[in-house]
C-alpha cells in the first residue's frame, strides 16, 4: 500500500510536470516579449531576438523544449531565469524556506487552537461552550483569509503599531544570533497567525465532530464516571481517538496552507514563494512558474505520502 | 568555482548587515549612511547583463558602472571616463580621450582597451538599453585614446549611446560567452562611485559602499542601502529615523510627508499620461482625433484623479524643459464640446434620435483599453466622451494583454503612460515602428522622414530645428493626445539633495537619485 502511493505520486507528478510546462504558455505572451516591453529598452532587430530565444531556451518546438525540462529536472538542474540572470534554484530556494517558516509556525497555532476548541466544544454539545465557539468559528469561516491578513495588519500593525507591518526582519537586524532570531519571529507571527486562522476553522469542526461522537462512546462515560476529567480526559480520550482524523485532515491542509500564504505573502510584503510566483506569472517567466509549481507540489505529495503513510501504520496497529 | 561563487552572492545577505553594524559611526553615533526605500523590489543584480530590464534597474547598475560621457547635477552632459571627445565633421568617427589614472574598483587601471572591448562585446552580446549597431568598431590609439568609427553618422552618439554605455572590465569579462551567466563578484566590479557589497534577492535589498578612489568626487557616502518598502512603511521608517530617502513617493502622500517634516522634492515626470487612437481603423480620420481632444475636459480629469498634481501635458511629442522640443507654440485642444461634435459630424459620423453617434446607421461603441494603474483616469475620460454622445466600453486589462490587445489592434482607444525623455534616436519606432507602446501611425510621411533625418544629421542645431518641426506637427497630426504631465515626488531628510533632471536620467529615468547628487 505504502509503495502504491509512492507510485500514484510519482505518476502524478509527472503529469504535474506536463501540465506547469504548458499553462503558462497557453497564457497572451512570452518572456522575451515581456524582458524587452520596457520603454526604456531599445527595438532589437531579427538577429538579435533570435539569438535571445536561443539563450533563453526557446528553441525548437513546445515538445522539445519539454523534453528538455524534463531531462533537467531529471538531473536535479531546475533551469535558468534569464529575467532574474540567475538559476532557479537561487531564486525560490530563500523565499521557499521563508514560506516553510510560516507554515510550520502556523501549524501549530492552528492545531492546538482548532483542536482544542473543537473537543471542548464537542465534550457538551449544545451547550453554552458549543454554542459560543461554534458561532465563532462560524463568523471566522466566513472572512475570507485575505480580509483576515488585513484586518490582522490594521489592527496590530497599525492602530496598535505592536508587530511590524512588513518584511521577514528589521531593515538592520539585531547583531546577536538570538536577538536576531526574536525579531524574524515578531515579524513572522502575524503573517503566521493570518495563515493559521482559516485553518483553526477547518479543524475546530473536524475535532468537534469527532467529539460529538466519541462523548456518546461508553468508554468515556464510563472514564468520567471514575472521575477523570481535565486535560487527561481531553488529551487522553479525545485527543488519542481524534489524533487518525485530524491527521488525514493535515495531508490536504498543506496545499491549501500553500494558496493560502499566497494572499499572506503579498499583505505583509513577506518574503516567500508566493510573491515570487505572483511576479513570475506578471512577468511570463515561464521557467521560474513551472518550477515553482513543481517544488510545491513535490512537498504537498511528499507531505500527503507521509501523512498517509502515518495514518496507515496507525490504523494498522489498532 | 562556479557554483561558489554564485552562492558566494546569493548568501551575502547577511554580510551588509554585519558590515553596517560594524562600521565606524558618525558623531551622531551612526554610520556614515543612505537608506534608500523603493517599492518596487528586487530588480536583479546591478551588472549591465544581470539587472532586470527596467529603468531602474540600469540606475543601480549606473552607481557602480560609469559610462563615458555623463550629467551633472543638471542634466549638462559632461565628461564621465572621457575626458575631451572630438567628433569628426562627416560625423563617421569620434576620437576620445579618457581622463588619467582612472582604476577600476578591483585596483586595476582602465584604459582605452577596455573601451574597445565593450564595445566589441556589446556587438556580440546585445544589451538591451544601448544598441551599438552603429558602431563599426573601435580602435585604441593609445592607454588613455581611442577612435570610435561609424558605419553612418548618429546623431544621438553622444547624448545616447556614449551617455548609457556602460564600460565593462576586458579582465573579467573576457572569455564569458554569455554574460547572462556570469554572476559571480567579478560581474559587479566597475569603476562607478559606489562597489558592490552585498544583496538579497528574497527582499530585494541592496548595498552599496562608497568607492573613495572616485575621480568625479568623493562619493557622500561610506555605505548605501535600497530596501524594499511600501510608501507608508517607508514613511514610518522615515520618521524612525531608518530611511533617509523615499524617491518615488504617490502624489496622495505628498502633503502627509510634508506634515511629517520631511523635504518633499517635485517635478513634472515627463512620463505623461496619453490618449493613443488606433491610428490604423476608426481614427485614420484626423477630424475625429481632434474631436476627441475638444472633448476632455483635461483639467477636470487632473482635479479629478490626481489631487492637482499633474499638469495639463504639451501636445507635441516632447513636454516643457526637453532639450529637444523646441519652443514653438502649440494648440492647447481647450476643452469646446460644440467644437468636438461639429468635427464628429465633419468626419462621416452622425447622431440618432437618442443623440449618440452612429456610423452608417450603427451606433459606435468605442472600446477604451488600459491596466490597472489608469483605470480611474480611464473612467473619467470615458465619462467625459460619453457626455458628448460617445459611447465607450472601458476594458481593464492585464499588462501583457494589454500589450497583445494593442498589437492586434484590437481597440479603440488607450490611456497609456509613457516616458518622452531620453535621446530621440529611436523615436521613429514609437511613432510607426513595433513598439507595444507606440503611435503606430503611418498618417505622416513628412513625420517619418524628420524623425529619420534627425537621427542621422550631425550638427546638433540642426537635429533641434528637425525636431521642433517634428513636435509641431505631432501636435497637429495628434497620433496621441497628451493628456497630462504628472508630478513626480521625492522625500527625503537632508541627507542629499535630490534633483529631477529635465530630460532624465541616462535612457531617460524620470528619478531624482542620479549619481552625481551621491558625489560630493
Amino acid at each position: 500500500m505504502v509503495l502504491i502511493g509512492f507510485v500514484n505520486r510519482l505518476l502524478i507528478f509527472a503529469l504535474l510536470l506536463v501540465i506547469t510546462f504548458y499553462l503558462p504558455r497557453l497564457l497572451p505572451g512570452d518572456p522575451l516579449e515581456v524582458m524587452v516591453a520596457s520603454e526604456y529598452t531599445r527595438g532589437l532587430n531579427a538577429g538579435e531576438i533570435q539569438q535571445l530565444r536561443i539563450h533563453m531556451g526557446f528553441e525548437g518546438s513546445w515538445l522539445d523544449q519539454l523534453a528538455a525540462y524534463g531531462f533537467g529536472i531529471l538531473h536535479g538542474d531546475l533551469g535558468y531565469s534569464f529575467r532574474h540572470a540567475a538559476p532557479v534554484a537561487d531564486i525560490i530556494i530563500q523565499p521557499l524556506g521563508w514560506t516553510l517558516f510560516l507554515i510550520l509556525l502556523a501549524l501549530p497555532i492552528f492545531l492546538v487552537t482548532g483542536v482544542a476548541c473543537g473537543i471542548e466544544a464537542g465534550r457538551q454539545p449544545h451547550g453554552g461552550i458549543d454554542r459560543f465557539l461554534t458561532g465563532a468559528m462560524t463568523l471566522l469561516a466566513s472572512l475570507p483569509p485575505f480580509v483576515m491578513a488585513i484586518g490582522l495588519l490594521l489592527v496590530f500593525a497599525i492602530l496598535l503599531p505592536i508587530l511590524p507591518a512588513s518584511g521577514a526582519q528589521p531593515l538592520f537586524p539585531a547583531q546577536g544570533m538570538v536577538a536576531h532570531a526574536l525579531q524574524i519571529l515578531r515579524h513572522a507571527l502575524l503573517p503566521a497567525l493570518a495563515l493559521a486562522m482559516h485553518e483553526i476553522v477547518r479543524f475546530f469542526f473536524v475535532a468537534r465532530s469527532e467529539a460529538i461522537s466519541l462523548s456518546t462512546r461508553p468508554f468515556l462515560l464510563n472514564a468520567r464516571a471514575r472521575g477523570i476529567y481535565g486535560v487527561r480526559e481531553r488529551v487522553d480520550y479525545y485527543g488519542r481517538n481524534i489524533f487518525p482524523a485530524i491527521a488525514s485532515r493535515l495531508s490536504d491542509a498543506f496545499s491549501g496552507l500553500i494558496s493560502g500564504a499566497l494572499f499572506v505573502e503579498i499583505v505583509f510584503s513577506y518574503p516567500g514563494i508566493g510573491l515570487v510566483l505572483y511576479k513570475a506569472i506578471g512577468e511570463r517567466d515561464y521557467i521560474v512558474i513551472q518550477s515553482t509549481v513543481l517544488l510545491l507540489s513535490v512537498f504537498i505529495l511528499g507531505f500527503n505520502w507521509i501523512i498517509d503513510t502515518l495514518v496507515l501504520l496507525h490504523s494498522r496497529r489498532g | 568555482m562556479p557554483f561558489s561563487r554564485r552562492a558566494l552572492i546569493q548568501y551575502t545577505a547577511l554580510w551588509p548587515f554585519l558590515g553596517f553594524a560594524l562600521s565606524p559611526t558618525g558623531a551622531n553615533g551612526r554610520a556614515n549612511r543612505l537608506v534608500i526605500a523603493d517599492e518596487g523590489g528586487d530588480r536583479g543584480l546591478p551588472a549591465p547583463f544581470l539587472h532586470h530590464k527596467d529603468g531602474i534597474g540600469y540606475l543601480y547598475t549606473s552607481y557602480i558602472f560609469d559610462t563615458l560621457i555623463a550629467q551633472d547635477r543638471t542634466g549638462k552632459l559632461v565628461g564621465g571616463l572621457a575626458r575631451a571627445w572630438q567628433l569628426s565633421s562627416d560625423g563617421l568617427s569620434c576620437t576620445i580621450t579618457l581622463r588619467d589614472n582612472i582604476r577600476w574598483h578591483d585596483g586595476s587601471p582602465l584604459t582605452a582597451k577596455d573601451v574597445v572591448f565593450t564595445v566589441a562585446y556589446m556587438a556580440k552580446h546585445p544589451y538591451l538599453f544601448v544598441s551599438t549597431v552603429k558602431i563599426a568598431r573601435a580602435v585604441a590609439l593609445s592607454a588613455n585614446r581611442l577612435n570610435i568609427l561609424l558605419r553612418e553618422p548618429d546623431a544621438g552618439l553622444l547624448s545616447g549611446t556614449l551617455l548609457n554605455l556602460p564600460i565593462l572590465p576586458e579582465h573579467l569579462y573576457a572569455g564569458h560567452a554569455s554574460p547572462e551567466r556570469f554572476t559571480s563578484g567579478s560581474a559587479l566590479m566597475g569603476s562607478g562611485p559606489y562597489r558592490f557589497s552585498g544583496y538579497d534577492r528574497a527582499e530585494g535589498r541592496y548595498f552599496f559602499k562608497g568607492n573613495t578612489d572616485y575621480y568625479r568626487g568623493d562619493p557622500l557616502f561610506d555605505q548605501m542601502a535600497i530596501v524594499t518598502m511600501g510608501p507608508d512603511a517607508a514613511l514610518r521608517a522615515m520618521r524612525s529615523g531608518e530611511v533617509d530617502l523615499i524617491p518615488f513617493l504617490p502624489y496622495d502622500r505628498v502633503t502627509q510627508a510634508r506634515s511629517m517634516g520631511f523635504q518633499v522634492v517635485t517635478a513634472a515626470s515627463n512620463h505623461v499620461v496619453r490618449l493613443l487612437f488606433n491610428n490604423r481603423n476608426r481614427f485614420q480620420d484626423r477630424d475625429r482625433r481632434h474631436a476627441l481632444a475638444f472633448a476632455i475636459h483635461r483639467k477636470a480629469l487632473i482635479e479629478t484623479v490626481r489631487q492637482g498634481e499633474a499638469a495639463p501635458a504639451e501636445t507635441g511629442f516632447f513636454q516643457p524643459n526637453s532639450p529637444w522640443g523646441g519652443d514653438t507654440a502649440l494648440p492647447p485642444y481647450a476643452f469646446d464640446p460644440q467644437q468636438a461634435q461639429t468635427l464628429l459630424s465633419k468626419s462621416g459620423w452622425s447622431r440618432d434620435q437618442h443623440k449618440r453617434w452612429c456610423s452608417d446607421g450603427e451606433v459606435i461603441h468605442l472600446t477604451l483599453v488600459t491596466d490597472t494603474p489608469l483605470r480611474r483616469e480611464a473612467v473619467v475620460v470615458s465619462e467625459q466622451l460619453e457626455s458628448i454622445g460617445l459611447s465607450v466600453d472601458v476594458r481593464i486589462l492585464e499588462r501583457t494583454a494589454l500589450r497583445e490587445a494593442l498589437r492586434s489592434g484590437n481597440f479603440d482607444l488607450s490611456l497609456l503612460s509613457t516616458s518622452t525623455m531620453g535621446d530621440p534616436s529611436d523615436l521613429a519606432r514609437y511613432l510607426a515602428g513595433d513598439f507595444w507602446n507606440g503611435d503606430y501611425f503611418a498618417g505622416s510621411r513628412e513625420m517619418t522622414a524628420l524623425l529619420e533625418q534627425q537621427a542621422q544629421v550631425v550638427s546638433l542645431h540642426q537635429r533641434k530645428a528637425l525636431l521642433a518641426k517634428f513636435q509641431a506637427l505631432y501636435a497637429y497630426e495628434l497620433p496621441s493626445y497628451m493628456l497630462f504631465n504628472p508630478n513626480y515626488a521625492t522625500a527625503h531628510n537632508h541627507k542629499i539633495a535630490p534633483r529631477f533632471l529635465p530630460d532624465g536620467v541616462a535612457i531617460g529615468i524620470p528619478t531624482s537619485v542620479h549619481k552625481s547628487v551621491l558625489v560630493g
